[in-house]
């Protein structure tokens, strides 16, 4: 009896010591490359980890730029030999780093040669295949100036050989996006943290490259400026809370981090795009079954023509997903891609037509606004209750709305006052202007509606919630029902004041 | 029986002596080693210091009294030991002893917490704070929403907070700015679960309760400043356990004078206006003193 009280209090003691480990992390893959033949997903897998790595040893792939994603360099030069082996005398321009960096910010990060003999270093594997040496950065002693890396040199390298250290942004955004985000978004960004499922809606996936809030043209990517401000201010209406207090440098690299795993899960899917139409499960069992009916003529296997695919386009749609992302996302950065409107908002208080105008706007054939958002602006309109087709024109099992992700949506409720992507007149006039990406609501700049018309929508849905400031309503009844507001159209009223 | 008991029980109330002498000096003990930034929160300091005194006493006469039954004990072989168990006169005393301090402590506290809660009894000037509050918090899991009245165009002085949202309010999140040196009202709301609003330095602590408006007011006396001399303001935590991200409800209670509050509300309404065309705010406007 004693002895086993003394025991379980030994073990409870150990444990409580001991501590729990953190989980260890792993990116997961998407559903639909799950959904591969095995022969089509291991490529896919093996390139997304060949160039984006796994959690515990990301991978830098400087194909991108710094204006798609900043990894972080760090130059350097060889200032002479160090005290052992592995170790050398640096100096390290540190002007881009804002804190002090000490040696454990530099363990882990790799090292590139950009002149001496270590630029194309190359080692025997196992194998006896030569491959190249990756080079990482162990420590700096900032005392000494003493680099020191994870190889053994034969030799020091020569004084005045320069190199890159490449990645400090994108690991401390790592360890700042597992510390405020991970529980939500999940380690791959997936949506899917542990507390997704008590969430609706549900956190963001980022593996499309879509972020509905943006301030860019309909077809851009989101800029740092757009994911900068959602996480300071937060998403109102939605679990996504503000981070208004978090350091800016903090900040800067979770969002590189959320840019690096959107791109990360976009690479996926583009490869993705491109196998599944023949080597999904279902596909690839159907071509099969129609290659044996033939006579298994073996020119027509299927999987030979995947093999064929592999060795010889596979590469190009790499290297095309590859520049094409970067195009992409370096471009959402450039003033070009932001909707600015071409003339200022019309001040509802001095041209009082205005709200009117846009509550004609609202009801009309040409922007359809009502049609999911309601007469009375309740988010109840007639499209939530019919059948929609998705983006290949397959039809939803249920009635209702749907966006990107699969997630049944409700138009905003206009009545409330709860704008998700900001409460700003410039915010709701890039809503009306750009649509929200990845959602059924459309862009109507520059094709339907001129800026005139948008800024008045914009004051119209901006007086929704005050029942008061409504053209139909007179003073003393500004409860009146919406049928009766949609029955008197709003220039009416306007009209007679 | 030996004295190694004597003396276990004798350090600890020296332990109890030297760290409540050192205490004040190492920061030990509140937020920032500092007093409270409210005139009633020093108050609050004090009525905490006097529990203080008086638990420090009791804790010390206990400890000697036990070092000195052990002491005696151990000195003395040869006397009995003699029982105490069931004495009237023992119990009616430690009775009523303790009952007279919680008794003393209950009604010495009434004046403070009338000034902090009972409406009725404060002076005009708090009444007309919490009447005219200047924002609203709307705790919610898990960040604090703030709403400021809008600015009148022709005074350019912050309108009255309504109690229901105007065209014109001003938003923002986690970062209450309060204008120091006069007594300021908040109607604190909760849009989910229980939160409480707790600034630390300042001694407030009021529970946000679903379905209720809480008026809660202070007067800040000075602005928090770092070593540097730079304003960082007052930290807010939320201290009731409000949902897994309760620890991530932190905001700030940003203290400035007066003239600043409003030059900051002028920013927030250009900034909540802003049409994207119309030029960045007045700048002269922004960093006069």
């Amino acid at each position: 009896m004693n002895a086993q009280l003394i025991l379980k209090f030994a073990v409870i003691t150990v444990l409580l010591l001991i501590g729990c480990d953190a989980p260890n992390a792993e990116f997961v893959y998407s559903q639909r490359t799950g959904d591969l033949i095995s022969q089509a997903r291991a490529p896919v897998e093996d390139t997304v980890d060949g160039h984006f790595g796994t959690p515990s040893q990301l991978i830098a792939w400087l194909r991108f730029s710094d204006a798609a994603i900043r990894f972080g360099r760090l130059q350097g030069q060889v200032m002479g030999p160090g005290s052992s082996s592995s170790r050398f005398k640096v100096s390290l321009d540190l002007s881009s780093v804002e804190d002090d960096l000490t040696a454990d910010d530099l363990e882990g990060l790799g090292l590139l040669w950009i002149t001496g003999k270590y630029t194309d270093a190359v080692t025997e594997n196992r194998k006896g295949k030569e491959t190249r040496i990756d080079f990482q950065a162990t420590g700096f002693d900032a005392s000494t100036l003493e680099l020191s890396v994870n190889a053994q040199l034969e030799s020091p390298p020569d004084s005045g050989d320069k190199f890159l250290i490449v990645g400090h942004v994108l690991l401390h955004g790592q360890k700042n996006y597992m510390h405020h985000c991970m529980h939500c978004h999940g380690v791959t960004g997936d949506g899917n943290g542990p507390t997704a499922n008590y969430l609706n809606p549900r956190p963001r996936d980022y593996r499309l490259g879509i972020f509905k809030f943006t301030s860019t043209k309909q077809a851009d990517r989101a800029s740092r400026d757009d994911l900068k401000r959602i996480v300071r201010r937060g998403i109102h209406g939605t679990y996504m809370p503000s981070f208004m207090l978090l350091e800016e440098e903090k900040l800067d690299s979770i969002i590189e981090y959320v840019r690096w795993l959107a791109i990360r899960g976009e690479f996926e899917k583009i490869l993705v795009t491109e196998l599944a139409a023949d080597y999904s499960k279902e596909e690839f069992n159907k071509q099969r079954q129609r290659w044996k009916d033939s006579g298994r003529n073996p020119d027509d296997d299927p999987l030979n023509d995947l093999k064929g695919f592999l060795d010889e386009d596979f590469r190009n749609s790499i290297d095309n997903a590859a520049s094409n992302l970067d195009r992409l996302w370096a471009r959402a950065e450039e003033k070009s891609s932001v909707v600015i409107p071409s003339i200022p908002r019309t001040d509802p208080e001095k041209d009082p037509h205005s709200i009117a105008r846009g509550r004609e706007l609202y009801l009309s054939a040409k922007t359809k606004c009502a049609g999911c958002h309601g007469i009375a602006g309740r988010g109840d309109g007639p499209q939530t209750e019919s059948v929609q087709k998705n983006k290949l024109g397959k039809q939803y099992d249920e009635p209702g709305l749907f966006d990107d992700w699969g997630n049944k949506l409700k138009p905003r409720d206009l009545t409330r006052g709860i704008y998700r992507g900001g409460r700003r007149p410039i915010d709701i006039y890039r809503r009306i202007y750009a649509g929200i990406k990845g959602t059924p609501m459309p862009a109507f700049g520059g094709t339907a509606l001129n800026d005139n018309e948008i800024w008045d929508l914009v004051n119209y849905v901006m007086s929704v919630p005050f029942p008061r400031r409504l053209p139909t309503s007179s003073p003393n009844s500004h409860g009146s029902t919406p049928t009766k507001s949609a029955s008197k159209p709003a220039l009416t009223a306007s009209r007679s004041d | 029986m030996n004295k190694f008991w004597v003396g276990l029980f004798i350090v600890w109330p020296i332990a109890a002596i030297l760290s409540c002498l050192i205490s004040p000096a190492m920061g030990w003990w509140f937020p920032g080693n500092r007093e409270a930034a409210t005139q009633l929160g020093q108050q609050i300091d004090n009525l905490f210091f006097l529990i203080l005194y008086i638990v420090t006493i009791a804790f010390i006469a206990t400890h000697i009294a036990l070092a000195y039954v052990l002491w005696h004990g151990c000195q003395n072989t040869q006397e009995k030991a003699w029982y105490t168990h069931g004495n009237h006169n023992l119990e009616v005393l430690w009775t009523i002893v303790p009952s007279g301090v919680l008794l003393f402590i209950a009604l010495y506290q009434m004046d403070v917490w009338m000034q902090f809660r009972v409406e009725a009894a404060f002076p005009n000037e708090i009444q007309a704070a919490v009447r005219e509050p200047i924002a609203e918090v709307t705790a919610r899991q898990f960040e604090w929403r703030i709403r400021y009245p809008g600015i009148d165009p022709t005074t350019g002085h912050p309108k009255l907070l309504r109690p229901k949202p105007q065209p014109d309010d001003l938003y923002t999140v986690n970062d209450l700015h309060v204008p120091i040196n006069r007594p300021v009202g908040i109607r604190l709301k909760s849009a989910d679960v229980q939160h409480s609003f707790f600034v630390p330095g300042l001694r407030i602590k009021q529970d946000a309760v679903p379905g209720q408006v809480i008026p809660i007011w202070f007067e800040v006396m000075r602005e928090q400043l770092d070593d540097d001399g730079n304003n960082i303001g007052y930290d807010l935590t939320c201290a009731e356990l409000c949902g897994w991200g309760h620890y991530k409800m932190r905001g700030r209670v940003f203290a400035q004078t007066e003239e600043e509050f409003w030059i900051y509300l002028k920013k927030l309404h250009h900034e909540q206006f802003y049409d994207g065309v119309m030029k960045p705010a007045n700048q002269s406007l922004i960093q006069k003193e």
